[in-house]
């Protein structure tokens, strides 16, 4: 599928807003000719007629109401393309929220997140101008033209000819020009995008920078940077701009011609064609015709760059959404009752964890485990502890059944490295591991995770906002944080992923007995370090040597 | 608008070119108000002339000079328009770039304790936009303003041909008309924007939460609950959004509506005074047509008062962001000083050194320290208990609220931070990694290193097998933020970067964190070699993740002991 056939398709579910907005642009357009043939006609009537302006009452409140009831439309059609932008994002947003969950943790190779999260954001947000303003502009941007070349014929076929002749000229520029600017804007795009990241990184490495004396150094990259992108741009900008100059020239001087020619044939200069005929009312009415013919396509033009740009983002959010619309969203993982925990087991029998892009990371001829174990998974820094975890935890796409696991579809706790915290108080962060659960229960687990050591150091305790948008703790606080929303998960399956890493004694002595608590009320704790302390900590222990899973020893 | 003055005094910069600019906006604007203006005024001239000539009336009108005015109107808009829109937008990117420049200078004059501060994503996020949401001030904002004004004035004039009065009133109601437009999207903006920021800025940490935190949230069955809340925050985020665009275009529809209603009352205006015999039936005719066309340079009023507002809560949030004033400290010149004959290594003395960060914290109570020249020292301590500020202390990072630190004898805070810099290499306990190449981020240590040494350090941080496994070896780019490698990889490139360096003083803070043991031994055993004779600062929680050391001291409750 091409940007433009994804586009296509988003369009068709936004159909009738759309069509509602350029419904009401026509109705502009007419009302913009009815405005025009009512001041011609009222001129002709004072000025050459010397009817008095009180006599052509009715003429006189028609036009005024044409000229109120214009800007009403014009607002209802803005209204109808923004009604059709938000769905069509809204929509977008959350099918890809969804194609993102599927594809799970595991699924997303090669993308780090500030590129997804931006996906999701700004590209989603690129689109607004295509279906808001350039879609509707469309259909406008022939329909009022047209209207209008009518009127102009029914008074003046001849200066009709000249606006219809420079009409077709229009499309053919515009599109000649497009090509080459689309893939101008598409390279504009990443330009601007390695930019901003360029930035950046600068400032966050800013005391790195500092401690190597190299700031000036990095500021005047980020000019240089800076410049090269107005050069850039300013070649992109010279193309879009000529388009448009384009589309003026023809404006200006389709109004100079007319205005020439019906000056010309009302002094009677001209005596071939419509040309004798011409009065004020019909030379006014063509002169004031004109500018509004071209206005539509001009409209067009200033926001064709929205197409460029919502292409450009269109051919980024594809690669995310394969088109199928993602599978219901999974059941929310159950609590299982206390029996049946007890007796479940993971037995995996030569298993090939894979990663996307990355083919097998790592072979287990055999690993069994029961409720009430505590496994320690042992091995060098990217060995594919991590992918393991993920394949028992059931968020890898496409393990192959060479595991049969009791726990799958049940509630897991995790806790990753590095630890997640969401934008949202501490609280909200341990309610993440059991989202059903009461206050009581929150400051429980608090407690026994050492969260609430440090609380009355915080300015609202609990509901202290933690994250990037509030308050940092430290590594061994946000660890303590995560450590109690396992705890209130109670779940039957505990997953930890370097849980002892870079923390202080008192933080690590907390998740040691955490470990042990949890196998001794039953859950099976299966935990990827290369800490040897947890060695102590566990009933079975198991290295990663060569690709292969090894098991050394039982406790 | 006082926000904005730094920004405007940045604008003084391309006066000349700025100039330029709103002089070819005010050409584009007067011909196009002319070529209107003039178009009616002929034709109705032409028709009642063509009339008396067709009754037999001798009557006679330069035809020349309004044809040829006509046809340079139509040229000169068209002309005017793109090098306006060439030159204005090429002075926006000139204005960005050193608005780029500037924010990163003044944000390297921020002390070293804002720098976790600034680590935070959103708060880059918001320089970026911020900066450029400046762009809009003169293109979008200022200059429009200024034509929309000039506009009114030269159509006034036009009207005054015809009729003083109504001249004087027309150009009266429009320019009020245009300053309410302006005044309500100003005003409307101010308020709007920072709703809007607040929105998109919660969307985007949703975001942003919902993919890091994936694992986690499927693995607790939250997931769900999740997504519910980050659609609630989009849908909030795009009514925001959406009614901002209403609103705007609201204001236009006024704009057009008012600007057609005056160009109205003007034609009836117009067309009684012809009546009266005050004014030729032309001049009748061109009054409106004038008016009409003033619906170009005013119809952009109320997105530009948008578009300032943005531009002010851009400009008042950067100047948050920033520091209002670069300290004015004096400039400390004196030279690193060298020790005796007994090799590279400096001896580093701390004298009563008290520390409070934040709200009254006191990181470090009274603390006194002595490390001979060559000698490695292990400091272990939990997190938080302030290592971190200890190795920015003897760096010069951060300057001490009490007490006195010195190496070879000579107090930190004299020495030219230059000349330090050479001689202390700290390995910060984050790893910040550039996106450019491998061998790029190495150089940022050394910028003429060798390929020879870049390979060597490589090696002693057991990189090199894997630097010879990419395809681009050490062009290999390490992506935006270095996140094609994994945290292990990270750190080691960290050493690496120091191995290329020849300092005195070495400060490791949590150097092997991520590492396997394996890895960690292998390094330890470069890292010995390499720093013999250098004096040598290591911090960490663990004796075992560290390299070996002469001497432990723990760190607790802001004094060091004994192990």
């Amino acid at each position: 599928m091409t940007a433009t056939q994804w586009l296509a398709r988003e369009r068709a579910a936004v159909a009738r807003p759309l069509r509602l907005a350029a419904l009401f642009g026509i109705i502009e357009g007419l009302l913009i000719i009815t405005q025009a043939g009512l001041i011609a006609w009222l001129v002709h009537q004072v000025v050459m007629q010397s009817a008095l302006l009180s006599d052509l009452l009715p003429a006189a409140i028609l036009l005024v109401a044409a000229v109120i009831a214009r800007p009403v439309f014009q607002w209802l059609k803005v209204r109808a393309g923004l009604t059709a932008s938000d769905q069509v994002r809204s929509g977008i947003r959350s099918r890809l929220l969804q194609r993102i969950e599927t594809l799970g943790p595991g699924g997303l190779p090669e993308k780090n997140r500030g590129e997804l999260a931006s996906q999701l954001t700004d590209q989603i947000d690129a689109l607004d101008g295509y279906f808001a303003r350039y879609l509707p502009q469309m259909v406008i941007a022939v329909a009022v033209p047209i209207a209008i070349a009518a009127a102009a014929f029914s008074q003046d076929w001849l200066a009709a000819i000249f606006l219809v002749l420079a009409a077709p000229l229009i499309p053919l520029f515009m599109a000649l020009v497009g090509m080459g600017a689309e893939r101008l804007n598409r390279d504009q795009f990443t330009a601007l995008a390695r930019l901003s990241g360029q930035f950046l990184d600068r400032v966050r490495g800013m005391t790195t920078l500092r401690l190597f004396g190299r700031l000036d150094d990095a500021a005047n990259g980020i000019i240089e940077g800076s410049d090269e992108y107005r050069t850039r741009s300013m070649r992109v900008l010279r193309v879009a701009f000529l388009s448009s100059a384009v589309l003026e020239f023809f404006a200006s001087v389709a109004i100079a011609v007319i205005a020439i020619y019906v000056g010309f044939g009302l002094l009677g200069y001209i005596d071939f064609g419509p040309a004798p005929a011409l009065t004020l009312f019909s030379g006014l009415f063509v002169l004031l015709l004109a500018p509004e013919f071209f206005q539509p396509l001009r409209t067009l033009a200033q926001h064709y760059h929205d197409r460029a740009t919502a292409l450009g983002a269109a051919e980024l959010l594809m690669t995310l959404d394969d088109g199928e619309i993602a599978p219901a969203p999974e059941p929310a993982r159950r609590q299982r009752e206390e029996a049946e925990r007890s007796a479940s087991t993971l037995s995996i029998k030569h298993l090939a964890v894979q990663r996307p892009g990355r083919g097998i990371v790592l072979q287990v001829p055999e690993l069994t485990a029961r409720a009430g174990e505590r496994v320690l998974i042992e091995g060098p820094s990217g060995s594919g502890k991590t992918s393991l975890l993920l394949a028992i935890a059931d968020l890898l796409p496409d393990t192959n059944n060479a595991m049969a696991n009791d726990f799958a579809g049940g509630r897991i706790g995790w806790l990753g490295s590095p630890t997640f915290l969401a934008n949202a108080s501490i609280r909200e962060n341990i309610r993440l591991g059991a989202p059903d659960a009461d206050d009581s229960e929150i400051t429980a687990a608090a407690q026994a995770a050492g969260v609430s050591e440090f609380l009355d150091r915080l300015p609202d305790g609990l509901d202290t906002r933690v994250g990037e948008r509030g308050l940092s703790l430290s590594g061994g606080q946000a660890q303590r944080v995560a450590l109690a929303r396992v705890l209130i998960a109670k779940a039957p399956l505990v997953i930890l992923d370097e849980p002892t890493t870079a923390l202080d004694a008192e933080t690590e002595a907390h998740v040691l007995s955490a470990i042990d608590a949890l196998a001794s009320a039953g859950a099976l704790v299966i935990i990827a370090s290369h800490d040897t302390v947890l060695r102590d900590h566990a009933d079975q222990v198991h290295v990663i040597r060569n690709g292969r899973l090894e098991r050394t020893r039982d406790a | 608008m006082h926000d904005l003055k730094p920004y405007l005094k940045l604008l003084r910069d391309y006066r000349g070119q700025l100039g330029l600019g709103a002089l070819l906006m005010l050409v584009t604007a007067a011909s196009g108000i002319g070529l209107l203006a003039l178009s009616g005024w002929f034709i109705t001239a032409t028709a009642v002339t063509g009339a008396l000539l067709a009754a037999g009336i001798a009557a006679t009108l330069n035809i020349y000079i309004p044809g040829g005015g006509i046809r340079t109107f139509a040229v000169t808009r068209t002309a005017a328009r793109y090098f306006e829109r060439l030159v204005n937008h090429d002075t926006v990117l000139k204005l960005l770039r050193d608005l780029r420049g500037r924010v990163f200078r003044d944000l390297a004059t921020l002390p070293a304790a804002e720098m976790p501060r600034l680590r935070s994503g959103e708060l880059l996020n918001r320089l970026t936009t911020d900066i450029d949401r400046l762009d809009g001030l003169f293109l979008r904002g200022l200059a429009p303003t200024l034509i929309a004004g000039i506009s009114v004035i030269l159509v006034m004039l036009l009207l005054m041909l015809g009729d003083l009065r109504v001249g004087l009133a027309a150009g009266a109601v429009l320019m009020a008309l245009g300053m309410i437009m302006l005044w309500r999207a100003w005003h409307e903006g101010n308020t709007t924007t920072l709703a809007l920021a607040q929105s998109s800025a919660e969307l985007r940490a949703g975001v942003v939460d919902h993919l890091s935190g994936l694992a986690e949230l499927k693995a607790f069955g939250s997931l769900q609950q999740h997504r519910q809340r980050l659609l609630c925050k989009a849908d909030e985020a795009q009514r925001i959004d959406s009614a901002m665009n209403a609103r705007i275009a609201a204001g236009e529809a006024i704009m057009t509506g008012g600007i057609h209603l005056m160009a109205t009352l003007i034609l009836f205006a117009a067309l009684t005074l012809h009546t009266n015999g005050a004014i030729a039936g032309a001049i009748a005719v061109m009054m409106p047509l004038a008016v009409m066309a003033l619906l170009e340079p005013l119809g952009v009023l109320p997105g530009a008062g948008w578009h300032m507002a943005r531009a002010r809560a851009s400009a008042v949030r950067l100047q948050q962001d920033l520091p209002t004033k670069p300290s004015a400290a004096q400039h400390p010149t004196r030279e690193w000083p060298q020790t005796g004959s007994n090799g590279r290594g400096a001896e580093i003395e701390m004298d009563a050194v008290s520390l409070t960060r934040g709200a009254g914290a006191r990181v470090l109570r009274e603390l006194c320290l002595k490390v001979q020249p060559g000698e490695r020292l292990g400091i272990l301590g939990a997190s938080g208990a302030g290592k971190s500020s200890l190795a920015a202390l003897i760096s010069g990072q951060i300057g001490a609220d009490s007490g006195m630190i010195t190496i070879n004898s000579c107090p930190v805070d004299a020495i030219d931070p230059t000349s330090m810099r050479q001689h202390i290499a700290y390995l910060t306990q984050q790893t910040d990694l550039f996106s450019t190449s491998i061998a790029g981020n190495l150089r940022i240590a050394q910028p003429n290193a060798s390929e020879q040494a870049i390979r060597e350090a490589l090696e002693a941080v057991a990189l090199d097998e894997f630097v010879r496994s990419c395809p681009a070896g050490l062009d290999t780019w390490v992506g935006e933020s270095g996140t094609e490698l994994s945290a292990g990889q990270r750190r080691r490139l960290a050493l690496a970067r120091l191995l290329l360096r020849d300092p005195s003083i070495v400060i490791l803070d949590e150097p092997f964190s991520g590492l396997d043991s394996e890895t960690a031994e292998h390094i330890a055993c470069h890292l010995q070699a390499w720093s013999k004779g250098r004096t040598m600062l290591l911090l960490g929680h663990d004796r075992e993740a560290l390299p070996a050391a002469d001497r432990w001291l723990v760190l607790r409750n802001g004094q060091l002991r004994l192990d």
